[in-house]
């Protein structure tokens, strides 16, 4: 498969930001969403930066494209974001392209496996901002079934049907379109339980 | 096995370390409540990159070596072109060399902030984790990532990304930034002085473990400035070379309970200890001035053979790194070319800069048309490794009455007052294969 390039050079992207981080990135401070790809150039492993890169093509004004392969990136970035999509690729044993959706903090969220430097995974990064008052009020985590991964692996051939999907699906949410929903499809961007940071702010008003 | 065998043997093992970059272990023997073998294992498999370069053209390399450390790719980068432009014999430009040990701040910063915060200063609370930590002291923690992020934001606009930039290049960069871009980062920095000095504060005032070692430190030191790019090999005990002799004195030997190469002093054989700590107890009166005004507040003394005060050091060399950044970015104006021209001829070079972690060495040879011929990279912790099983080697027999969970908690907290990194050791495994 093709790799991702810049929109702007023509150059292949490798890690990071969309946009040149040297660019003008005026429109850009006005999104009040924030979409992240997390995972690496490996296999499957790098649909979460494929779909961002669908993503990008949405209005600048809205949303804020980024994709690294260190969730701890994320504690750079969410401050001034009201809402927070993340999309990873994940290997559970579902079928191979399943898009799953959970809202933060799911349970069934910290079962997953996952990976990061320094044992900064996903959901301890975001536990951690969670802890310092920093997890904006919606954060939603998509995973992707994969099924290849490692060092050199090529993508699976079905990884642009998955991707594709799956950028379709949060791309309606984004826009507010209703859509199936199921236990890990929910409609619209409304947190299921108050995260601890929601919860001390609850009391603190109280 | 019997139980009065049992009592007397005993293992202590723990299968996976936390808080550390990378996959290790640790196996601790003892009889009798005397210690017989210790092994910092590292199982994580090797990456072979000095094979991945030979081959590959010398303008590759910077972009290659990065990949082995996501932390500290700048120092592989670093180290990289000097080294290839030692063999290639280019002159570099003194401006072009102020916005190196810039990017170098930012480095330092982002790694040197994570490590403070999030990874040691857990153990002095005991608290089992970052968040754990987080919870008691928000507002520490909350400095702490952003002083990180100040230094990832410096690696994005001098090197393009803050994890593995694309903007190193042999004989300089690919493109200068404008002066805005730089001059845009002053306030930041400027607060970020502030916190790294509150920062220091905080830490100086930990209960640390009565525990000195009388180390022989190495880092580099140079007569001018807190050496990170330039300077000459020093150590404690008063050697001093040039880059050049390295390998005369500093050699690589394989153990079998790991991966990583274990670095020791020639022609003796023995450990040595390089980072934080080491920099400060060699190089203190290079300290810029608000840190070397912090150094005499919090009462630094050297020698300090104390490893759990390498959060103090680490702080320290925050203040310096914000400070000489600052300077750095008011200063700037893109002048002249990015990069120095040259010819590609047939070479070998060497370099040495102070990575996070410490001192780290490359070693290239290129061929009349650019080719990586050879390649040899000695990161910083692997030279670590010997001297942290020394010092384990000397924790022991004073926790050994202890229950086993309390001294595996204790031999932890001492392997991460190192900061290793050990997916950055692991790139080489001498492999024999025996034919019968």
């Amino acid at each position: 498969m093709d790799k991702i390039s810049c929109r702007n050079t023509g150059r292949p992207v490798e890690s990071e930001a969309y946009r040149e981080p040297w660019g003008c990135r005026d429109q850009e401070e006005s999104a009040t969403t924030l979409i992240v790809g997390i995972g690496s150039l490996h296999g499957d492993d790098q649909i979460g930066f494929l779909v961002a890169e669908h993503l990008s093509l949405l209005d600048p004004r809205v949303c804020r494209v980024r994709r690294t392969d260190a969730p701890m990136r994320l504690l750079d970035w969410i401050d001034r974001f009201t809402t927070v999509h993340l999309i990873d690729a994940c290997r559970s044993g579902d079928r191979p392209g399943t898009l799953r959706r959970y809202q933060w903090p799911d349970p069934q969220l910290m079962q997953c496996g996952w990976s990061g430097t320094h044992d900064f995974d996903l959901p301890t990064v975001l536990r951690l901002a969670d802890q310092l008052d920093r997890l904006p009020a919606c954060v939603t985590v998509w995973t992707i079934e994969g099924v290849t991964f490692g060092p050199g692996r090529e993508a699976s051939l079905a990884i642009e049907t998955w991707t594709r999907r799956a950028a379709k699906q949060i791309e309606s949410e984004l826009l507010g379109k209703r859509h199936r929903s199921n236990k890990h499809e929910v409609t619209g961007c409304v947190p299921h339980s108050l995260t601890a940071s929601q919860t001390r702010r609850k009391r603190a008003d109280a | 096995m019997p139980d009065d065998r049992r009592d007397r043997q005993r293992s202590i093992r723990v299968p996976v370390l936390t808080r550390v970059e990378g996959e290790g272990a640790l196996l601790v023997q003892l009889r009798d409540n005397v210690l017989t073998d210790v092994q910092l294992a590292i199982y994580e498999p090797p990456r072979f990159f000095e094979s991945f370069l030979r081959g590959r053209s010398f303008d590759e390399v910077a972009d290659i070596t990065a990949r082995i450390c996501g932390i500290c790719p700048v120092a592989y980068q670093m180290t990289a072109v000097q080294a290839l432009e030692a063999a290639l014999g280019i002159e570099i430009a003194a401006p072009i060399d102020a916005l190196r040990r810039l990017i170098y701040c930012g480095e330092w910063i982002e790694s040197h902030s994570l490590h403070v915060h999030l990874l040691h200063a857990p153990d002095f609370f005991g608290c089992d984790s970052g968040i754990e930590l987080a919870k008691r002291f928000p507002a520490e923690v909350n400095r702490g990532l952003r002083m990180k992020k100040f230094g990832n934001r410096l690696l994005e606009v001098l090197g393009g990304r803050a994890i593995h930039p694309v903007n190193i290049a042999v004989g300089g960069f690919y493109r200068l930034p404008r002066r805005e871009e730089l001059h845009s980062l002053i306030p930041d920095f400027q607060w970020g002085l502030q916190a790294a000095i509150e920062t220091a504060r905080w830490v100086a005032g930990l209960p640390f473990p009565d525990f000195e070692i009388p180390y022989d430190f190495v880092a580099l030191s140079h007569p001018d400035q807190y050496a990170i790019t330039a300077g000459q090999v020093t150590t404690s005990d008063g050697m001093r070379i040039p880059m050049t002799d390295y390998e005369q004195h500093f050699a690589e030997v394989q153990v079998p309970h790991s991966t990583s190469l274990q670095s020791r002093r020639m022609p003796q054989g023995t450990e040595y200890f390089l980072g934080p700590l080491a920099r400060l107890n060699l190089n203190c009166e290079q300290l810029s001035p608000a840190a070397a005004r912090l150094r005499d507040e919090v009462g630094w003394r050297r020698p300090c053979g104390n490893p759990y005060r390498g959060i103090v050091a680490r702080a320290i060399e925050m203040v310096h790194a914000f400070e000489e950044a600052l300077g750095l970015l008011q200063s700037y104006r893109p002048l002249g070319k990015p990069r120095s021209e040259f010819e590609v001829r047939a070479g070998e070079g060497m370099a040495v800069t102070e990575a996070p972690r410490g001192l780290i060495f490359h070693r290239y040879q290129v061929s009349s048309d650019g080719l990586i011929e050879f390649a040899k990279i000695v990161p910083p912790t692997s030279q670590n490794q010997a001297q942290i099983e020394a010092d384990l080697r000397q924790l022991l027999p004073t926790i050994v009455h202890k229950p086993d969970k309390a001294i595996a908690t204790e031999c932890e907290q001492l392997i991460r007052s190192y900061d290793p990194c050990i997916s950055c050791a692991t790139h080489f495994l001498s492999l024999t294969i025996q034919r019968q």
